[in-house]
Parts: structure tokens; C-alpha cells; sequence
């Protein structure tokens, strides 16, 4: 087995991703907002294909109709649910009323991460080998709302473990072809670096804040790895405080200065600073990745996580 | 005759790709894997509308299905490939991508036309449409509500507000809506006028006037706003603004909320100095309807003028009032042009007035 080091390449530029924004911009207004899903589609096809692997760009293959149509099956389900809470609040039922409204969210802000990661995923290809998610949807509800029940009966000291816990299962079921992603954080290794963070930031007056997001940045990608049959591919990160500190404070400055028309400039800058700052290494043979993950096109989940404006993180 | 091409497939069962021959027609693009072209193995068809191209530094794919799955990348030497290219496209219109082509300077011209007419026509629109919709009734029952939520944190001063009432009843300042006064403790030289007819005088500028007109013109000035429907455009109107920045624009770019902003901001101002302007025109008109001398409306505008200049700050029929002086010169005017009228003397509101003022 060949022992080989690979590095994701980011070869956007700001000129250009600000001209497909301000298409977007010229035909969602002119459509009063309902090319919103195309607009999405056209800036994460930018994106991906200006992102490099091993000479080969990745693929967004979503579309707008796939998304229009999620949205509108999201929009629908909001509709329900307001619809369902002013109901019991006319009829004086407020407890009920509002009981149900949560429990609902709880119930669909999982629903929505899966569906979006289930989409998302499906829409990635790399070399024509299409990116997937396997995560079972009430596994992860189920993870969800004991997350969220633990940490609000430990008023948030919970929340580090919900955090990885929920980290860990959803790039634990990513694949790509026939090789898988894994992820090793831990909540108590988590919660140590979150409190050390705090408590550096405060005691020197914020300097400490760089070296924290360094830390954490760290314990997202070094945790990563990649599996295929026997082969392993470690994903390292080489990024330094001081790196931090230059992409976060230009950004600021840049956005502060151009009142937010840089924004484009800021993606593509902040982009190309995380693919710049991590390699992997192990013995996966890249060429050799099979297809194996199934189409998925409902972007149903995608849209209502757009909703909640809760983004899409890993 | 056709021109055979080397070109990297990748096939979308492995990802490594593979070198084979292609050629393409008015068609689409025909694939053999194989290294030379064999008329007798099997070959694979795509037509251009699945195409689409993807420039990269230093590479072009052509993406061969919608699912990202199959694409060649053509040899950077290929000299046949701007036909190709233009064969592609021509089977993949779409508005995006001629827009796309536009120069930096002239998508960034259309964008701020396109913003600002929108803009202007969204913020029209709807206040039209409000207006329409919201009867003089509903807007009487809506300004009440506003009224007992602003007189329950005030004193009101009933004695003075029996008697400016009695005094405004020998106006005529309304058809459509009901005008009720009220005067509330306040030292501040302040009145303002809610949706539906309810006018609020603030005692301090009761204090402060010298004669009976002075009043007309405040109560006229705020009547015009009654009749107006100024604060329920102004309220519809921050609605609208509302409306654009969070439905439509809102997720597409952090830019455009901060572009509304200014804009709106730059508009209220104008907005607001237009409208003080409108009252203090239709004002100056009531009083002459009444038979008042409309110099009356200067000489209310100098005592603010003069509180202007003692008290800089916290005065909000001020700050809602910006340019004072220039509202002063057309006051004036306007005056000027009715000098010749006589106007006949008024003792009943002459006598309310002296009451008033004990």
C-alpha cells in the first residue's frame, strides 16, 4: 500500500462569485423571490466546482426545480404548524398550544438536518463518484431530543457532548463511493477545550479568541478520518493562531469598510483559508472509488433547514 | 468525415478516469472507450442539452449528464474545442448565463436599477393598496387603541381639554373623522395627531402661544395629518420596507438588507419633510376655510423656532420637523399671497381663548 499526502485546492475568485450573486440578486427580485432555489443552486455550483481534489472539481449537481419544489413542501409544513398554534390559541388552550409548537420543532429540526445532509450529499460528486449519507432519521431524532432534553436539565453543561455526539453520528454515516468518513471527537475533550477557551479569551481581554477558533478547528478536522476496506486517509490540519487571526480580523475590516459588498470576497477568502490549511494523508486510493451511494432528490429537509436559518455545518 | 478526439472519460462507476475517443455532431457528443476508433464496438451517446461546461483554471470539463456523475476533460491544446463549446451553449440557453456574460460594471448598474425600482415600487404599492383596504372606521377604532396606550402613561389636564375642545368644535378641521383633543402635562412645545382624529397638545406650548390663530394653526396642522392619513402611510410604508427586507431579499445576500437600510433611511427623511410640508399647505388651506388669517401658521412656527434654538435636543415635534426655517419662508408666502382678505373678527373663539389661557 502506497502511503501518499493530498490537499484540497480552492481556486474561486471573489470578481466572480459577486457576479453570479448579483445575477441572482437581478433575477430574484425581478421574480419576486421565487428564483431564490435556482439563485442557491447557481452559488453552490460555483463553490464546489471551484474546489479542487486531486485535479479533479466536485460537483453540486442539485437544481433549482428540486429545491423550489422543497421549498414549497417546507413552506407548506410551516404554514401547518402556525396555523395549528393559532388555532389553540384562539381556543384559549395557550399550554397545548405552545407545547405542541415545540414539540413539533423538536421533532423537525432533526428531521430537517437529516434531509438536508441526505440531499446534500446525494448532490456531491467528486471523479463522478456521488457523496452519500446513511444516517437512519429517528436514530437521529432520538439523538436530537435526548440531546436537548440533557442540556436544558444541566442548563447547557450538557451541550459540548450533545454537540459532538450529534458531530460524530452525522459524519460517521457520510460516504463517498465505497469509502467512509468517521469522527472521533468526544464531549468531555470538548467541553475542556470550550471552557479553556472561555476562560483564555476573558482573561486576555479577547487575544486568546484566535487561538481558540485554531483549537477548534483542530478538533473538527483532525478527529476526521476516511476509511475504504483497510485503507485509511487521516485528515490533518496545519492552521496557527496567527493564521486565524489574520482571516477573521481582515474579514471583519473588509466587511465593516465595504458595508457587507465584500461579502462575496469574504466566502471565497474564508474557503480557500479552511482548504488551504488541511491535508490528508493515509493509503485510500482515490482512483479506485466505486459508486455506491443512491440518487436522493428531495430537497424538502435542505429548504427547512434554510428556514431555521440553522445553515448547513459540519 | 469525422474528426476523432483523445479526451479523459470519467465513467461514473470509478472514479479514476480513462482515455478514449470521441467525436461530436450537430447533436451531441459520441464516446468509444477504446483507444481507436472501431466501428464495430459500442458507442455512448449524449446530447447537448444534459451537457455543461465547467471552466476551471488550467482545465474544461464537460459535465455529459445533470447528475455530475459522467464528464471528459478535454487536453488543454484541444483546438476544436471553442466549436464544441459554442455547440454546448447553443443547446443551454438560459437567462442566467446571458447575464452571466454582461460586464462586471454594467450587472452592477442594473442591479441598483432593478434594487431602486423595486424598492420605490414595493414602498408605494402596498401603503396604495393599505390605504385602500383600511376603512376611516377601522383606522378611528386602531388610533383609539394607540391613544388609551398613550394617555395611560400621561396626566391629562381635563379643565383645558373641555375647553380647547369646545374651542376646536368652532372649526371646521374634518369631513371624514371625528377631531378630539386632548391635553395632556407637558413642558415640551409638542403636539402630534394619531390615525383616526385623536390630537394630543402638550400644555407647554398651550403656555407658550400669544393669540387665538396661533391655536387654529396648530389644530389645523395637525388636522391635515388626520385627513392625511399620514401616520397610517407612514405606518404602512416602514411595513413595506419590513415586508422587502425579510420575505423577498432578505437570504439571497447579507448586501442588499444593508442597501435597504440606507435607502430607507435616505427616504423616511424625505418622506417626513414632505409630509410636514403637505400639513402645513392643507393646514394654511383649513384656516382659511375658517375665515382664520393663515399668518397664524408663522407665527406658531417662530415660537418652535425659538425652542429650537434653547433646547437642542429631545423635542419631537422638532426632530420630525426638519427644516424649519425653509417651512417658515413658505408659511410666509403663503400668507402673503391672502393679505388682501379681510378677515372677519371671531369673539366666540377670542373668548374660549381667553378662558384657555386663565
Amino acid at each position: 500500500m502506497e502511503y501518499n499526502k493530498y490537499r484540497i485546492s480552492f481556486q474561486g475568485n471573489g470578481l466572480e462569485y459577486f457576479k453570479i450573486q448579483l445575477v441572482n440578486i437581478i433575477l430574484t427580485v425581478l421574480t419576486l423571490g421565487l428564483y431564490y432555489p435556482w439563485a442557491k443552486a447557481r452559488s453552490l455550483n460555483y463553490l464546489y466546482g471551484q474546489s479542487v481534489f486531486e485535479g479533479q472539481p466536485f460537483v453540486f449537481s442539485g437544481t433549482g426545480s428540486e429545491m423550489f419544489k422543497g421549498f414549497i413542501k417546507a413552506f407548506a409544513l410551516l404554514l401547518l404548524f402556525y396555523a395549528t398554534l393559532l388555532v389553540c390559541l384562539l381556543n384559549k388552550a395557550e399550554v397545548a398550544g405552545v407545547l405542541l409548537f415545540y414539540g413539533c420543532l423538536l421533532l423537525v429540526m432533526p428531521l430537517s438536518i437529516h434531509g438536508s445532509y441526505r440531499y446534500r450529499f446525494a448532490k456531491t460528486t467528486w471523479s463522478g463518484i456521488r457523496f452519500g449519507y446513511t444516517g437512519n432519521k429517528w436514530a437521529f431524532v432520538r439523538l436530537f431530543i435526548k440531546g436537548v432534553f440533557l442540556s436544558i436539565i444541566t442548563l447547557g453543561i450538557y451541550s459540548p457532548w450533545f454537540q459532538m455526539n450529534m458531530r460524530r453520528y452525522l459524519i460517521c454515516n457520510i460516504r463517498v463511493g465505497n469509502a467512509r468518513f468517521a469522527y472521533k471527537g468526544v464531549g468531555s475533550e470538548y467541553f475542556l477545550l470550550m471552557l479553556k477557551g472561555y476562560f483564555l479569551t476573558a482573561l486576555t481581554l479577547g487575544i486568546y479568541f484566535f487561538w481558540w477558533q485554531k483549537e477548534l478547528f483542530a478538533y473538527y478536522v483532525d478527529n476526521m478520518r476516511l476509511t475504504k476496506d483497510d485503507e485509511t486517509m487521516l485528515f490533518r490540519t496545519n492552521a496557527t493562531g496567527g493564521d486565524f487571526a489574520g482571516l477573521i480580523i481582515v474579514n471583519l475590516l473588509l466587511f465593516i469598510f465595504t458595508l457587507g459588498l465584500a461579502t462575496p470576497w469574504i466566502v471565497v477568502r474564508s474557503l480557500d483559508f479552511v482548504m488551504q490549511h488541511m491535508v490528508l494523508d493515509g493509503t485510500i486510493e482515490f482512483d479506485l472509488l466505486r459508486q455506491e451511494q443512491s440518487d436522493y432528490s428531495d430537497a424538502t429537509g435542505e429548504d427547512m433547514a434554510d428556514f431555521f436559518d440553522f445553515g448547513f455545518v459540519i | 468525415m469525422k474528426h476523432i478526439h483523445k479526451v479523459i472519460f470519467f465513467d461514473g462507476l470509478q472514479a479514476g478516469g480513462q482515455a478514449v475517443s470521441m467525436y461530436f455532431s450537430e447533436t451531441g457528443i459520441f464516446i468509444q472507450q477504446s483507444d481507436e476508433w472501431d466501428a464495430d464496438k459500442s458507442v455512448l451517446f449524449f446530447l447537448y442539452e444534459d451537457c455543461r461546461i465547467q471552466s476551471l483554471p488550467g482545465s474544461r470539463n464537460i459535465f455529459l449528464n445533470r447528475r455530475g456523475t459522467q464528464y471528459i476533460v478535454i487536453p488543454p491544446e484541444a483546438s476544436w474545442f471553442p466549436a464544441l463549446q459554442m455547440m454546448v451553449n447553443k443547446a443551454n440557453h438560459s437567462v442566467f448565463s446571458k447575464l452571466f456574460q454582461l460586464k462586471t460594471a454594467v450587472l452592477v448598474a442594473l442591479t441598483v436599477v432593478i434594487l431602486a425600482g423595486t424598492y420605490l415600487g414595493i414602498t408605494r404599492l402596498i401603503p396604495l393598496a393599505g390605504l385602500r383596504l383600511i376603512t376611516p372606521e377601522y383606522e378611528m377604532q386602531l388610533g383609539d387603541r394607540f391613544y388609551k396606550a398613550f394617555v395611560s402613561g400621561e396626566t391629562i389636564d381635563s379643565s383645558k381639554t373641555v375647553q380647547l375642545q369646545s374651542f376646536a368644535q368652532k372649526l371646521q378641521l374634518s369631513k371624514t373623522y371625528p377631531i378630539k383633543i386632548t391635553v395632556v402635562e407637558n413642558k415640551e412645545l409638542n403636539a402630534f395627531a394619531m390615525p383616526g382624529g385623536n390630537i394630543v397638545v402638550y400644555s407647554g406650548i398651550l403656555r407658550t402661544m400669544k393669540e387665538p390663530d396661533e391655536m387654529v394653526a396648530l389644530l389645523s396642522h395637525e388636522s391635515a395629518h388626520v385627513n392625511g392619513r399620514h401616520s397610517l402611510r407612514a405606518v404602512l410604508r416602514s411595513a413595506a420596507t419590513g415586508i422587502l427586507i425579510s420575505v423577498v431579499l432578505n437570504d439571497v445576500s447579507g448586501i442588499l438588507a444593508v442597501l435597504i437600510d440606507n435607502a430607507d433611511m435616505l427616504q423616511s427623511l424625505s418622506y417626513s419633510r414632505s409630509i410636514e410640508e403637505s400639513a402645513d399647505e392643507n393646514g394654511m388651506q383649513t384656516m382659511l376655510a375658517n375665515g382664520i388669517d393663515p399668518a397664524g401658521m408663522k407665527k406658531l412656527m417662530l415660537h418652535f423656532k425659538a425652542a429650537e434654538a434653547e433646547m437642542p435636543a429631545g423635542i419631537s415635534f422638532l426632530s420630525s420637523h426638519p427644516d424649519t426655517d425653509s417651512r417658515i419662508k413658505h408659511a410666509d408666502q403663503f400668507a402673503a399671497t391672502h393679505k388682501n382678505i379681510s378677515f372677519v373678527p371671531k369673539p366666540s373663539l377670542d373668548s374660549l381663548w381667553l378662558q384657555l389661557k386663565h
